[in-house]
């Protein structure tokens, strides 16, 4: 491209000058995006090129005012008039709620300025996260414990239990029967290496259909992790795989209703059941204080249950 | 011992033994160790009362004396012990329900145990002497003495383990010279060492297999009798004479609570592991914490190192008839499963045969009776949770027993009973693997492959692991699901940014910000600040959130503790609201035919108290349970 001609180019706006290192080069410019800024007047173009220069960060208002020098009031209304004809878009951002910030308009907001998946118009969308957690929790309950299809190692010994206890008591063989009731359990041999893995998880989630959004790798892990903290799954074979914990629920898993955990469950909750594992002014009740237990309305209720 | 335990203490002493005792060990708790004449002036009682009431009080050792060694003839000065005050009182209950669940043929064992509750110590031949049935109650004492929930006594532990310390590090200090290359400081450190040395040895002066036990005279019947009776609990003494061994009747006898906190911790380990992994594997569980229980004598500052335990011992005492192999899913595919059994059935076979021939001799009326009655407890605690696991194991087990007896009906007879045993081996060690294999809580450590597996238990790990996770199902009981979550994140984490959490739990910062509050007043969080400047300012500070547990646990434990109190205090108004009946039940005459000397309105009227009492109690014992995970078990 001949130097002469430069002045012209730039001034069309079909060449735009950039800096890459300490050397000055040239862009072309689409012929549309050069027309669009024809038709602007200069302060537009200028905050236009700055809009455009952000890319899909976006940038804050008060950023394009520090960097053009316009008044407050000029790049009001150049962003006005953008904004009116189409050029630029006003995001919300995730990390700064409070900003106006713009981009163009056919661009898509980046991940930092969405937050990613678990964002819809940059709140974070707390029922889906809810639905996929729990979907992920079924997922992984389904594939780390024994369906009815799989068979023990070896059956109830019915027919061998009673060649031995015939040798014995006869109160034995009736007690056989009753342990068949009592001792119920199946579980996958310690060796078991089948339990999914992370990349069994997000395959699973893409191949479901429950959810249009691109989930990474990543945005798995972090759903897995949340389930962890939950107490609801574990992780096994050094983190490479995820089961899980037995005694949790889909639904709740820590937060264990009465029902959910049958008679089980209560002999761990010897605290919560008293009034006092609820009573808010607790640290109040002394005998002969403002509130005590001998008074207490809560305990009557309580006994009386 | 905070002063919120010492209320209970004294709020339960109060009751049970009246008011004079209770102001003695109140006044003992909040003041300190006290002579007779500072007692009587702190608590403002005569002296002569004070020393009425000191008598039960030292005999039941809830007070300790010392006397100075240096000051032989200065008064004594007495010390309460609220540990063994709380263990006596809280724990009386279920110590005496343990035992009558543990020896249901020996009838006298209970009475043995409330009789010790009362009296604190009694020597044996005086217990033989007075009881009914003194055969009964020399098996009972036996019994008791050799599963270590009775212990002998001496003198010396009617004093302060603080003062008998310190008394052994003053003779090892004299013990080693004055010189002048000699730093003092470098002195008393050696004296420490050699004292600790010397107190582990004081401290486990009970601890070897028989004490309190003597060779029984083989011609009497009764040592027979007894000898017959006491098979049954040979295993839980390592001693190959055991079985001669009946009580020294000159011994003077106590509770071991020590060792009952062993037995209740077991009982924590097995009902966890039943409800984290299954009901058959928690048996194992079981059996294996009762092959390690003799060599388990303590569980806070214990001397030993932990048992190891083998599979095949385990193997030789497990019930008969339990049934390891249906429990144990087959792997969906064909997998290496067989190249880890094959090396097992190897090691197995020899040996097993001889093993399994043992332990059916060695299985007697009561071994079955035992596993009844675990049978019975394990029912009664299966979960709905079970329930649908039990459909899903019934259903798979009727659809396999029709294949399985296809191929077994080929099997000689004799082979057959081999194969059975081999494989149950196999089983056992799959359970074994299970209760070892579970990164959050290792129920199990694998040492080696000797004995067909040698398995310990690392207390510290486990216990720690099973404190956080009953803490944390409080909490979310407490505070719900969500600040349960953000307590585990904060515990993972260490020191972490309010932002971070919220990225981290999924939630809005606005939404957590709540719970936060809420975990740090009730006392699991607490929060750093770090400055970015000098200037101290809240927005350019960070705030770190960051959980620590001993803290923590130990501000549950006060308010368990704390609603214990309340339960018993309710249950001492809930008398005091009925005093007409309160006193006519104390009559005598009453006392004796309450149907016929109660109208039937009182009738009611006790119902509906001893109603209230009974869950009072029951949530105490209950609650009692939960202390012992937090401050009791390690």
């Amino acid at each position: 491209m001949q130097v002469d001609t430069n002045g012209f180019h730039c001034f069309k706006g079909l060449v735009k000058m950039l800096r890459q290192g300490d050397d000055l080069c040239y862009q072309a410019v689409k012929k549309e995006d050069a027309e669009k800024v024809q038709s602007m007047t200069k302060d537009e173009a200028m905050v236009y090129s700055y809009i455009e220069a952000s890319g899909s960060e976006g940038i804050w208002t008060k950023t394009i005012k520090a960097k053009t020098n316009l008044h407050q009031s000029v790049v009001q209304r150049c962003l006005k008039n953008l904004e009116g004809k189409r050029y630029i878009k006003n995001i919300k951002s995730v990390k700064y709620p409070t900003r106006k910030i713009y981009m163009l308009y056919n661009l898509q907001p980046s991940i930092d300025v969405t937050g990613g998946p678990w964002f819809t118009d940059s709140e974070l969308d707390t029922e889906f996260i809810s639905s996929l957690l729990s979907i992920v929790f079924r997922f992984i309950a389904s594939e780390s414990l024994p369906s009815e299809d799989d068979k023990p190692i070896a059956p109830p010994p019915k027919h061998r239990k009673r060649k031995s206890s015939s040798k014995k008591s006869s109160s034995s063989s009736s007690s056989s029967k009753e342990k068949q009731v009592s001792y119920d359990q199946l579980s996958f041999p310690a060796s078991y290496s089948k339990y999914p893995s992370l990349s069994d998880i997000h395959d699973f989630v893409q191949n479901s259909g429950i959810t249009t959004v691109d989930l990474a790798l990543s945005d798995i892990k972090a759903l897995v992790d949340v389930l962890i903290y939950d107490g609801k799954i574990e992780t096994i074979d050094d983190g490479m795989s995820y089961r899980v914990v037995l005694g949790a629920t889909a639904e709740n898993g820590a937060d264990l209703g009465g029902d959910e955990d049958g008679s089980g469950g209560v002999a761990w909750d010897a605290y919560t059941e008293v009034p006092c594992g609820h009573c808010s002014i607790v640290d109040l009740c002394k005998t002969g204080g403002p509130v005590s237990a001998e008074e207490c309305v809560y305990f009557d209720e309580w006994l009386i249950q | 011992m905070s002063q919120f335990d010492d209320a209970l203490l004294v709020l339960l002493l109060r009751d049970i033994y009246g008011p004079l005792v209770a102001t003695v060990v109140d006044t003992l708790l909040k003041e300190g160790r006290l002579t007779l004449p500072l007692l009587a002036r702190y608590s403002s009682l005569p002296s002569s009362a004070i020393q009425r009431a000191l008598i039960p009080l030292i005999q039941l050792r809830f007070v300790l004396y010392w006397v100075p060694d240096d000051r032989p003839d200065s008064s004594p000065y007495y010390v309460a012990a609220p540990d063994r005050i709380y263990a006596a009182l809280v724990r009386a209950g279920s110590f005496v329900s343990y035992v009558e669940d543990r020896f249901p043929d020996l009838p006298a064992a209970p009475t043995v145990v409330k009789n010790l509750l009362l009296y604190g110590h009694i020597r044996a031949s005086d217990y033989l002497a007075a009881a009914a049935d003194a055969d009964q109650a020399r098996d009972a004492l036996t019994a008791l003495l050799k599963c270590k929930l009775l212990t002998t006594l001496s003198r010396a532990e009617f004093s302060p383990d603080e003062d008998r310390y310190r008394a052994v590090f003053k003779q090892k200090l004299a013990l080693i010279p004055r010189k002048t290359t000699v730093s003092e400081t470098k002195r008393e450190q050696a004296a420490e060492a050699d004292a600790q040395q010397e107190w582990i040895k004081v401290m486990s002066v009970h601890d070897f297999p028989n004490d309190g036990l003597v060779l029984s005279d083989k011609k009497t019947k009764k040592s027979s009798s007894s000898k017959k009776r006491s098979r049954d609990y040979a295993l839980s003494s390592s001693s190959s004479t055991a079985d001669n061994m009946v009580v020294d009747e000159s011994a003077i006898l106590t509770l071991n609570h020590d060792k009952f906190v062993v037995l209740m911790r077991s009982q924590v380990l097995a009902a966890l592991a039943r409800r984290r992994i299954g009901s058959v594997t928690a048996a194992v569980y079981e059996q294996a914490l009762e092959c390690m229980e003799p060599k388990l004598f303590r569980c806070r500052n214990s001397t030993t190192a932990t048992p190891v335990v083998t599979g095949l011992e385990i193997l030789k005492h497990l019930d008969p008839h339990l049934d390891l192999g249906s429990s144990i899913a087959a792997p969906r595919r064909k997998r290496s499963s067989s190249k880890s059994s094959k090396s097992s059935k190897r090691t197995s076979s020899s040996v097993d045969s001889e093993s399994e021939s043992e332990s059916d001799s060695g299985s007697g009326s009561s071994d079955s009776e035992r596993s009844r009655k675990r049978r019975r407890r394990s029912r009664s605690r299966s979960s709905s949770h079970r329930k649908k696991r039990r459909k899903t194991a019934a259903s798979s087990s009727s659809s396999s027993s029709g294949s399985e007896s296809d191929d077994g009906s080929g099997d000689g007879d004799g082979s057959e009973d081999d194969k059975v045993k081999s494989s149950r081996f196999e089983h056992l060690g799959m359970h074994l693997a299970l209760l070892c294999h579970n990164p959050a809580l290792p129920f199990l450590k694998k040492l080696s492959s000797r004995g067909g597996g040698e398995y310990t238990i690392d207390f510290e790990v486990l216990m720690g692991a099973i404190q956080a996770l009953e803490y944390d199902q409080l909490i979310a009981r407490k505070q719900g699901a969500v600040a349960c979550r953000l307590l585990r994140i904060i515990r993972s984490k260490g020191r972490i940014d309010e932002k971070q959490i919220a990225q981290i739990a999924l939630l809005p910062v606005k939404d957590i910000r709540a719970h936060l509050t809420a975990l740090h007043e009730c006392g699991s969080l607490d929060l750093q600040e770090v400055p970015k400047g000098t200037d101290r300012a809240p927005s350019r500070t960070y705030y770190l959130w960051f959980h620590k547990p001993a803290s923590a646990y130990a501000l549950m434990t006060q308010q368990i503790v704390r609603t214990m109190t309340r339960c018993y205090a309710r249950v001492v108004e809930e008398r005091k609201k009925r005093p007409g009946i309160m006193s006519k039940l104390a009559r005598e005459d009453v006392k004796r035919d309450e149907e016929g000397m109660l109208t039937a309105a009182e009738k009611e009227e006790v119902k509906r108290l001893r109603a209230a009492e009974e869950k009072m109690l029951a949530q105490i014992s209950r609650l009692d349970r939960l202390v012992v995970i937090f401050r009791d078990c390690i």
